[in-house]
C-alpha cells in the first residue's frame, strides 16, 4: 500500500521550490512565499488551473493541486512575456490568459509531482483544468483540508494549493483518458 | 552565437500551450531564426510536415516538441517520424517538465535529438541549442 500524502512540511517545501523555480527561471519575475497554511477554506480568484494528482499503483484520486489569481495579478505576470498585450481586453487576450495559467499550472505541479516521487510516491497528473470567472471559488470534498502557500510578487498575492481528498476516488484507466493522460506508463 | 546559416533554418514548434511556443519562438528570433511555424498537437504539426514532403519542400530542421499533448502526443508524432526516412534528418528536441526522466528516456529510445527541461532559462535553451546545432552539422544538414 502506498503512503498517504501528509500536508506537512515536505509538501509545502516542494509546492514552494516548484513554484519559485517555475516564476524565476520561465517568467523572469522575482517572487516571494508567505508562510503556508492548512486550512479548510476554498480557493478563490478570477482565473485558476489544477491539476488532480493520481496515486498510480492504487489508482486512486489523491489530491486536487491547484493555483489561483487574481485578474490584475495574472496579467501581471503574464507581462514578462506578452508586453502590454495582456492589458487589452479582448477575447484574444483571454485566451492568452487562461493558455499561460494552464501552462504555469501544468509546470508547477509537475516539479511537485517529480519531487514527491523522489520520495517513494507513484503519483501521475492530469492535464490542467482552467475555471475562469469573477471572484469564483473553487470547492474540494467536504471534509477535505488543504495546503495553501501566499506568494508575493512586485505586491502583488496569488495562492497555491494542494488539497488531499478524505475519501480518495477510483481512477479506472478507461477514466484516464478523460482527464488528458494518454500515457500513464 | 548567430551564425549565418541559422537564418536557413526551418522549425517547427509543437505545443498546445501558446506560452510556452511564444517562450521558444522569443528564444530563436534573436538568433536570426524567423522561419518558425507553430502546430497545437502531433496530428496538426504531422500534417504540416507531411505537407512538405507531398510538395517537396524543405522539412523542417529542429521541431521542438513537448510531450504531454491532446489528440496526437509527442510520442506518437516523433514515433511516426522515426519510421520514415523523410524525416530523418529533422532534430527533435524534446520540451517536458523537469523530473520526467522516464518520459525522457522513452523519447530518447524512439529517436529524440535532445531534450529541454521546463522551466529553462534563455541561457539554458541557447546551450541545448547549440548542441542540436552540432548534431545537424555532423549530418551535413546545415
Amino acid at each position: 500500500m502506498t503512503k498517504a500524502l501528509p500536508l506537512n512540511e515536505e509538501l509545502a517545501k516542494a509546492l514552494i521550490e516548484s513554484a519559485t523555480q517555475v516564476f524565476q527561471k520561465a517568467l523572469n519575475l522575482e517572487v516571494s512565499s508567505q508562510p503556508w497554511s492548512v486550512i479548510n477554506a476554498p480557493l478563490k480568484g478570477d482565473y485558476s488551473g489544477f491539476v488532480y494528482l493520481i496515486d498510480f499503483k492504487e489508482k486512486k484520486h489523491v489530491a486536487t493541486m491547484g493555483v489561483a489569481f487574481m485578474d490584475s495579478v495574472i496579467r501581471y505576470i503574464l507581462q514578462t512575456i506578452y508586453g502590454n498585450t495582456v492589458n487589452q481586453r479582448t477575447s484574444a487576450t483571454h485566451e492568452i490568459l487562461k493558455d499561460g495559467i494552464g501552462e504555469i499550472t501544468n509546470i508547477i505541479y509537475t516539479g511537485v509531482k517529480a519531487k514527491l516521487n523522489e520520495k517513494g510516491y507513484s503519483f501521475i497528473l492530469s492535464l490542467p483544468v482552467i475555471v475562469e470567472g469573477k471572484d469564483h471559488i473553487i470547492r474540494r470534498n467536504v471534509g477535505s483540508r488543504s495546503l495553501r502557500v501566499p506568494f508575493l510578487t512586485n505586491n502583488y498575492e496569488f495562492f497555491i494549493d494542494a488539497s488531499i481528498d478524505v475519501n480518495p476516488g477510483e481512477v479506472t484507466p478507461e477514466k484516464w483518458k478523460s482527464m488528458g493522460i494518454n500515457n500513464p506508463n | 552565437m548567430i551564425n549565418p546559416n541559422f537564418a536557413k533554418l526551418r522549425c517547427l514548434i509543437v505545443d498546445d500551450h501558446a506560452m510556452m511556443r511564444k517562450m521558444v519562438k522569443d528564444f530563436l528570433e534573436p538568433m536570426n531564426i524567423t522561419n518558425l511555424v507553430n502546430a497545437e498537437n502531433g496530428k496538426v504539426a504531422y500534417e504540416k510536415m507531411h505537407l512538405n514532403v507531398v510538395t517537396k519542400q524543405p522539412q523542417f530542421n529542429i521541431v521542438f516538441l513537448d510531450l504531454a499533448m491532446p489528440e496526437v502526443d509527442g510520442y506518437a508524432l516523433l514515433k511516426q517520424c522515426r519510421s520514415d526516412v523523410n524525416y530523418d534528418d529533422a532534430a527533435f528536441v524534446i520540451i517536458t517538465a523537469e523530473g520526467q526522466k522516464d518520459q525522457v528516456m522513452r523519447a530518447v529510445k524512439i529517436g529524440a535529438t535532445s531534450f529541454l527541461n521546463k522551466p529553462f532559462t534563455e541561457d539554458e535553451f541557447n546551450e541545448k541549442f547549440m548542441k542540436v546545432i552540432r548534431w545537424l552539422e555532423e549530418r551535413k544538414v546545415i
